[in-house]
């Protein structure tokens, strides 16, 4: 720390290109980017390089850090606050593709979208628990009676569950769920559990 | 007919649609032809919440009637909206009334409540 | 009682996840996103526009364009950046509505002093030099260096978001760093 109160002018580290032995501050910030390669000679042994792409460093690793700390002094978010920003959306659940019944009449058609299929897959979960279900597709023409459908299901399973056991209640969940309000031919329910994330709300409450 | 029976026939549909068995909510619906006769009914100043929730649209050959529905989860969706037809059909045999077409859409499956867990 | 929990674990599960709710359209699952990023996206604004006025309104068009637009995110394990590219577009267009053009005469006349963060902040004492040194920057090399440090924005990137020439850019983020690190060296 100084006291000096001139307008900055540090005499150890100095950012014009004469203190940078021809190079500017725009090089090496290009430079440190790149990862410092390809190796430029004239910048690893310019001792006034070295010293400003230090500061350099520096500097960008604290723009997230304040990020960081400002993100976390902000005040919990308020509940009036999501209702405001839901207020704003509309919420019409992406219906998505039209998939049909068979109707035994001419001028009829019945029929089910798509997002109420998605949303009659995420409610599978309430019956396996322990499972968390993500983004589901339904892969293949659901508007044509009978092509071959597949569904796949992104999911996360608490820690220690077993897995299989768990994938295997969640597909006969699902394939039930698809039968009671689909005419769909679905031939395969693919479900990926990409990832195991401790809840620590969980762990607490186990017996 | 008048604009004023087609909202009365909408009206007596969407009841009927309602009391069905394995029905668990009417919606609006996101159709052209709903688009278009909300259109028709704000420029008449009829105002939003005063609308039927079902579309009914006259033609030549009779009317169109569109309608979005919730469903019980625990009752076959098919099932349902048979019975819904029948229902529709019902009305407009009353009314005396011609259908050309009947589209019925199921936009949402209400989920039971969580069984207790012990 | 089961529902309950499921909903927690929603609250704590993978971007992924949370993120593939949403587009799928889940209400919950959106709601769980606006509980987690608004106070990043509340923070960087804030560091945008140097002052806190028109944040609420902000993140708020943000999250109303996520919904919209859910369908073009590829990678929903990247939502996180995603939607702060959406809130620094946002944050652009507010400045751009209140300053036309970036005023090129005045990018070395310092900022006037605007409010400081209502809470005080426990940081890192160089944290905090920084936020201060931030703050004293001119608006045009300020919106510079918070999308190319903070956003991660690439120079054309910025050209482009600004609406300003590459060069002018590159030069308004040089000046910037410059004054940073030597205000940093100071405190140092």
């Amino acid at each position: 720390m100084t006291d000096d109160r001139e307008v900055p002018e540090i005499r150890r580290l100095g950012l014009e290109p004469t203190d940078l032995d021809g190079h500017t501050i725009e090089e090496l910030a290009d430079y440190l980017d790149a990862g410092r390669t390809p190796r430029d000679r004239s910048i690893e042994e310019s001792p006034g390089c070295q010293l400003a792409l230090d500061a350099l460093q520096r500097l960008h690793g604290l723009g997230s850090e304040l990020l960081d700390a400002e993100t976390a002094a902000e005040p919990e978010v308020d509940p009036t606050w999501v209702e405001r920003v839901l207020s704003g959306i509309a919420m019409d659940a992406r219906a998505g593709r039209r998939i049909p019944f068979a109707s035994e009449e001419p001028d009829t058609d019945l029929g089910i979208t798509e997002g109420a299929v998605r949303g009659l897959i995420r409610a599978a979960e309430a019956a396996v628990p322990g499972l968390l279900i993500g983004r589901c597709r339904l892969t293949g023409d659901v508007t044509a009676a009978g092509a071959p459908i597949r569904i796949e299901i992104d999911a996360s399973a608490l820690h220690g569950q077993s897995i299989p056991a768990v994938a295997d209640r969640l597909r006969d969940e699902v394939d039930r769920a698809l039968r009671t309000h689909t005419e769909l031919n679905v031939t395969a329910i693919d479900i990926a559990i990409r990832d195991i994330r401790e809840v620590p709300t969980w762990t607490e409450e186990k017996p | 007919m008048t604009t004023t029976e087609q909202a009365v026939l909408a009206a007596a549909i969407e009841g009927a649609v309602r009391a069905t068995a394995g029905v668990s909510a009417v919606y609006r619906s996101a159709s052209v032809i709903s688009h278009l006769l909300r259109a028709g009914a704000a420029a008449l100043g009829v105002r939003p919440e005063d609308e039927p929730l079902v579309s009914v649209a006259e033609t030549e050959d009779g009317v169109v009637v569109e309608a979005s529905i919730g469903v019980e989860s625990n009752t076959r969706s098919g099932d349902t909206l048979r019975a819904v037809r029948a229902a529709v059909d019902a009305v407009l045999e009353r009314q005396g009334v011609r259908r050309e077409s009947l589209t019925l859409t199921v936009v949402h499956v209400h989920a039971a409540a969580p069984e207790p867990v012990v | 009682m089961e529902d309950e929990r499921f909903r927690r674990a929603l609250e704590h599960a993978d971007d992924r996840i949370v993120a593939g709710r949403a587009a799928d359209g889940d209400v919950e699952a959106f709601a769980v996103l606006v509980r987690r990023y608004t106070p990043m996206m509340r923070a960087y604004t804030q560091r945008m526009l140097n002052s806190s006025a028109d944040v609420d309104d902000i993140v708020q068009e943000s999250f109303v364009t996520a919904w919209q637009r859910f369908g073009e995110l590829e990678d929903l394990s990247k939502v996180k950046s995603w939607l702060m590219r959406i809130v620094s577009r946002k944050a652009v267009d507010r400045i751009r509505a209140l300053r036309p053009a970036v005023d090129i005469d005045s990018i070395d006349r310092p900022a006037p002093l605007h409010t400081s963060p209502s809470a005080v902040v426990e940081m890192r004492a160089g944290v905090a030099a920084l936020g201060a040194a931030l703050r004293e920057l001119p608006d045009a090399q300020r919106e510079c260096w918070v999308l190319r440090e903070i956003g991660g924005y690439s120079y054309e990137e910025i050209a482009e978001e600004l609406d300003i020439p590459v060069s002018t850019a590159r030069g308004l983020l040089a000046r910037a760093r410059k004054y940073m690190i030597v205000r940093m060296e100071e405190w140092r």
